[in-house]
C-alpha cells in the first residue's frame, strides 16, 4: 500500500489521474482505519485528505451557510457560526461517539459512515467463523439468513450517521467534485437503500463540502436512543423540523439502511395534532427494526412515536 | 499489491524521531513498539476502550485509529511525555493522591484526557470532567476518584 497526502483539491486529483490500482480518501480515519483493520481487501492506496486546507473551513454566505467537509466534529460542536445558525447540527455532532473521536472525525466522513452490522463489524477471526457475508464478498447474510443469494444481494446493515437527519431537515446539499467535474447534490437525493454500496458518491469523487441554506426550518432538534451515553452509534436517531408555515418534516437514522426522510404540509390536515399522529405512525410504520438488534423492534417504534412527540412539545 | 515504507518524521515528547514504517501502522503500535514507549495502553484497539489517548497536534485523540503515516510532521504528546523530568503533572499526583488508579490501565489514557481539558479550561465543571473522561473506560474506579483528581488538580494548578 502507498500513502499520498496532497495540500490541494489539484493536486489530489493529479495523484488520482496518476494511481494505478484501487485507492481510497482518508479523512480522519476513524472509520477507515477500523476497516483497513479488519478487511481482506485493503486498497493500494491511500490519499490522506488532512493537508487539504481549503476543504476544512465553515464559511458563511449571503444566504447559505459552507462547511468543509475536513471540519472536525469537534470543531463543527464548537464553532460560534454552527451554534448561532444551526445549533441542532452543534448538538448533534456533541452526541457522537467520544471527544477523542470528535476531534479526529470529520463532517464528510460522518455522512459517509459505513453502514454498521454486528455480524460484519468484528474482528476477521469472528467474522471468519460464521462465513463471509454479502458486504464481504460471501455468498449469504448473517444477519438475515433468509435473505437469498441473487444477482442483487440485499445488505440490511444500518445506516448510522448523527449529522444526517439534521442535514436532511436542514435541506443541505454536497458540492462534489471529481478530476473534471464538481456536482451539487442534495442530501435527499444521496443515499441508497443498500448496506453494501450507501451512497451515490463515485469512487473518483471526493466531497468537498456541505452547504446549508438560511431559514429551512425555524424549529429542528434531533435526539438519539444508545446504550451508553458515550461511544455508541445510535440505535435509533430522530430529527425533526417545523417550517414557519408550520410545515413538519421527520428525518430517522440508525435504523434502516438509508436514513429516511419525510415532509408533510400543514394544508393536507385538520390541524397540528392531526398531522403530528400522522407523522408519528408513518414514522413507527416506515422504520424496520430488526430482533437483532440491541433494542427490541416494538421499543423502537415506540420510541420513535415518543422522540417525535417530545421534541414537538418544546416547539 | 504494491506495498512500500512510508517515511515518517513525527515529533514525540520533544523528540524527532524518523522511521521507514508499513504504510498500514497505526500510531500506537509505531508508539509502543518502533518506539518502546509502552505507557500509551493497546485494548480494544478499535476505538470503543480510548485507553490509547495521546494528544496530536495539542488535541486527545485515539491512536489506534491513526496511520502513523498520516501523522508525519505532526506533534505527539504520550504518557511518558507529561511530567517535567522527576516531577509529575499536577493531575499525576492529584491521581496518587486521590486513589484514582487501580489496575492502572486506562490510568495514562485518563491523565491525557483531564490534561488536555485543564489546558483549555482552567476551571472545569462537574458535567466537563464527565465529558472529557466518557471517552475512556475504567473498570476499577467507578470514575469519581478521577473526577475528583481532575478537580484538585485544577485546584491546584490555580494556585
Ligand atoms: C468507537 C466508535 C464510535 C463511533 N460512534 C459514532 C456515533 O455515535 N455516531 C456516528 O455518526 N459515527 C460514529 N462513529 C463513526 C465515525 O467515527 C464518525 O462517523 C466520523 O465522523 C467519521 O469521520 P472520519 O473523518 O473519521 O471518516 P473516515 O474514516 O476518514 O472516512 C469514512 C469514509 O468516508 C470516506 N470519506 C471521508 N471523507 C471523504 C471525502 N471528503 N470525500 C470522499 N470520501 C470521503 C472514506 O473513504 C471512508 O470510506 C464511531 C466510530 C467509532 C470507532
Ligand atoms: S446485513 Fe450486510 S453486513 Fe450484515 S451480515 Fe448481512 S450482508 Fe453482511
Amino acid at each position: 500500500m502507498l500513502t499520498h497526502s496532497p495540500k490541494t483539491v489539484d493536486e489530489l486529483f493529479l495523484i488520482t489521474n496518476k494511481i494505478k490500482g484501487s485507492y481510497l480518501f482518508h479523512a480522519g480515519g476513524t472509520d477507515l482505519v477500523p476497516y483497513l483493520k479488519s478487511s481482506s481487501d485493503i486498497p493500494n492506496n491511500i490519499i490522506f485528505l488532512n493537508r487539504v486546507t481549503s476543504i476544512s473551513e465553515i464559511t458563511v454566505h449571503a444566504d447559505s451557510l459552507s462547511i468543509g467537509s475536513m471540519v472536525t466534529l469537534d470543531q463543527l460542536a464548537n464553532n460560534p457560526l454552527i451554534n448561532k445558525n444551526c445549533s441542532t447540527l452543534a448538538d448533534a455532532a456533541r452526541l457522537i461517539a467520544s471527544p477523542q473521536i470528535r476531534c479526529k472525525g470529520t463532517v464528510g466522513g460522518n455522512i459517509l459512515v459505513d453502514n454498521r452490522c454486528h455480524f460484519y463489524n468484528q474482528s476477521p477471526f469472528n467474522r471468519g467463523s460464521h462465513g463471509e457475508c454479502f458486504k464481504a464478498g460471501g455468498s449469504s447474510c448473517q444477519l438475515v439468513p433468509s435473505t437469498k443469494s441473487s444477482d442483487h444481494p440485499t445488505c440490511r446493515a444500518r445506516s448510522v450517521s448523527d449529522l444526517v437527519p439534521t442535514l436532511l431537515i436542514l435541506n443541505a446539499s454536497l458540492v462534489v467534485r471529481s478530476a473534471d467535474l464538481e456536482r451539487k447534490i442534495s442530501v435527499r437525493d444521496f443515499f441508497k437503500d443498500d448496506g453494501i454500496t450507501r451512497n451515490t458518491l463515485k469512487v473518483e469523487e471526493i466531497v468537498v463540502s456541505i452547504e446549508i441554506p438560511d431559514q429551512e426550518c425555524s424549529f429542528v432538534k434531533y435526539r438519539k436512543l444508545r446504550i451508553r451515553n458515550a461511544i455508541d452509534f445510535p440505535a435509533l436517531g430522530v430529527a425533526v423540523g417545523i417550517k414557519k408555515s408550520r410545515d413538519l418534516s421527520v428525518a430517522i437514522t440508525g435504523v434502516n439502511t438509508a436514513p429516511l426522510f419525510h415532509s408533510y404540509q400543514l394544508s393536507d390536515f385538520s390541524d397540528f395534532e392531526q398531522m403530528v399522529a400522522h407523522a408519528c405512525s408513518e414514522g413507527k410504520k416506515r422504520i424496520k427494526p430488526l430482533k437483532q438488534d440491541a433494542f427490541p423492534p416494538a421499543y423502537k417504534k415506540l420510541m420513535v412515536d415518543q422522540f417525535i412527540r417530545s421534541m414537538i412539545s418544546e416547539y | 499489491m504494491t506495498s512500500s515504507k512510508a517515511i515518517i518524521n513525527i515529533d514525540v515528547n520533544d523528540t524527532i524521531y524518523e522511521r521507514a514504517i508499513e504504510p498500514t501502522l497505526t500510531l500506537l503500535d509505531f508508539l509502543r513498539i518502533e518506539l518502546g514507549l509502552s505507557g500509551t495502553k493497546k485494548g480494544c484497539d478499535n476505538g470503543e476502550c480510548g485507553c490509547c489517548t495521546i494528544h496530536l497536534d495539542g488535541r486527545p485523540v485515539l491512536a489506534c485509529l491513526i496511520l502513523a503515516a498520516e501523522a508525519q510532521g505532526s506533534k505527539v504528546v504520550t504518557i511518558e511525555g507529561v511530567a517535567n523530568g522527576e516531577q509529575l503533572h499536577s493531575l499525576q499526583s492529584a491521581m496518587v493522591e486521590e486513589g484514582a488508579i487501580q489496575c492502572g490501565f486506562c490510568t495514562p489514557a485518563m491523565v491525557m484526557n483531564g490534561v488536555a481539558l485543564l489546558k483549555n479550561n482552567s476551571r472545569p465543571n462537574q458535567e466537563e470532567i464527565k465529558e472529557c473522561i466518557s471517552g475512556t473506560i475504567c473498570r476499577c474506579t467507578g470514575y469519581t476518584k478521577i473526577e475528583k483528581a481532575i478537580t484538585s488538580a485544577s485546584k491546584e494548578m490555580l494556585k
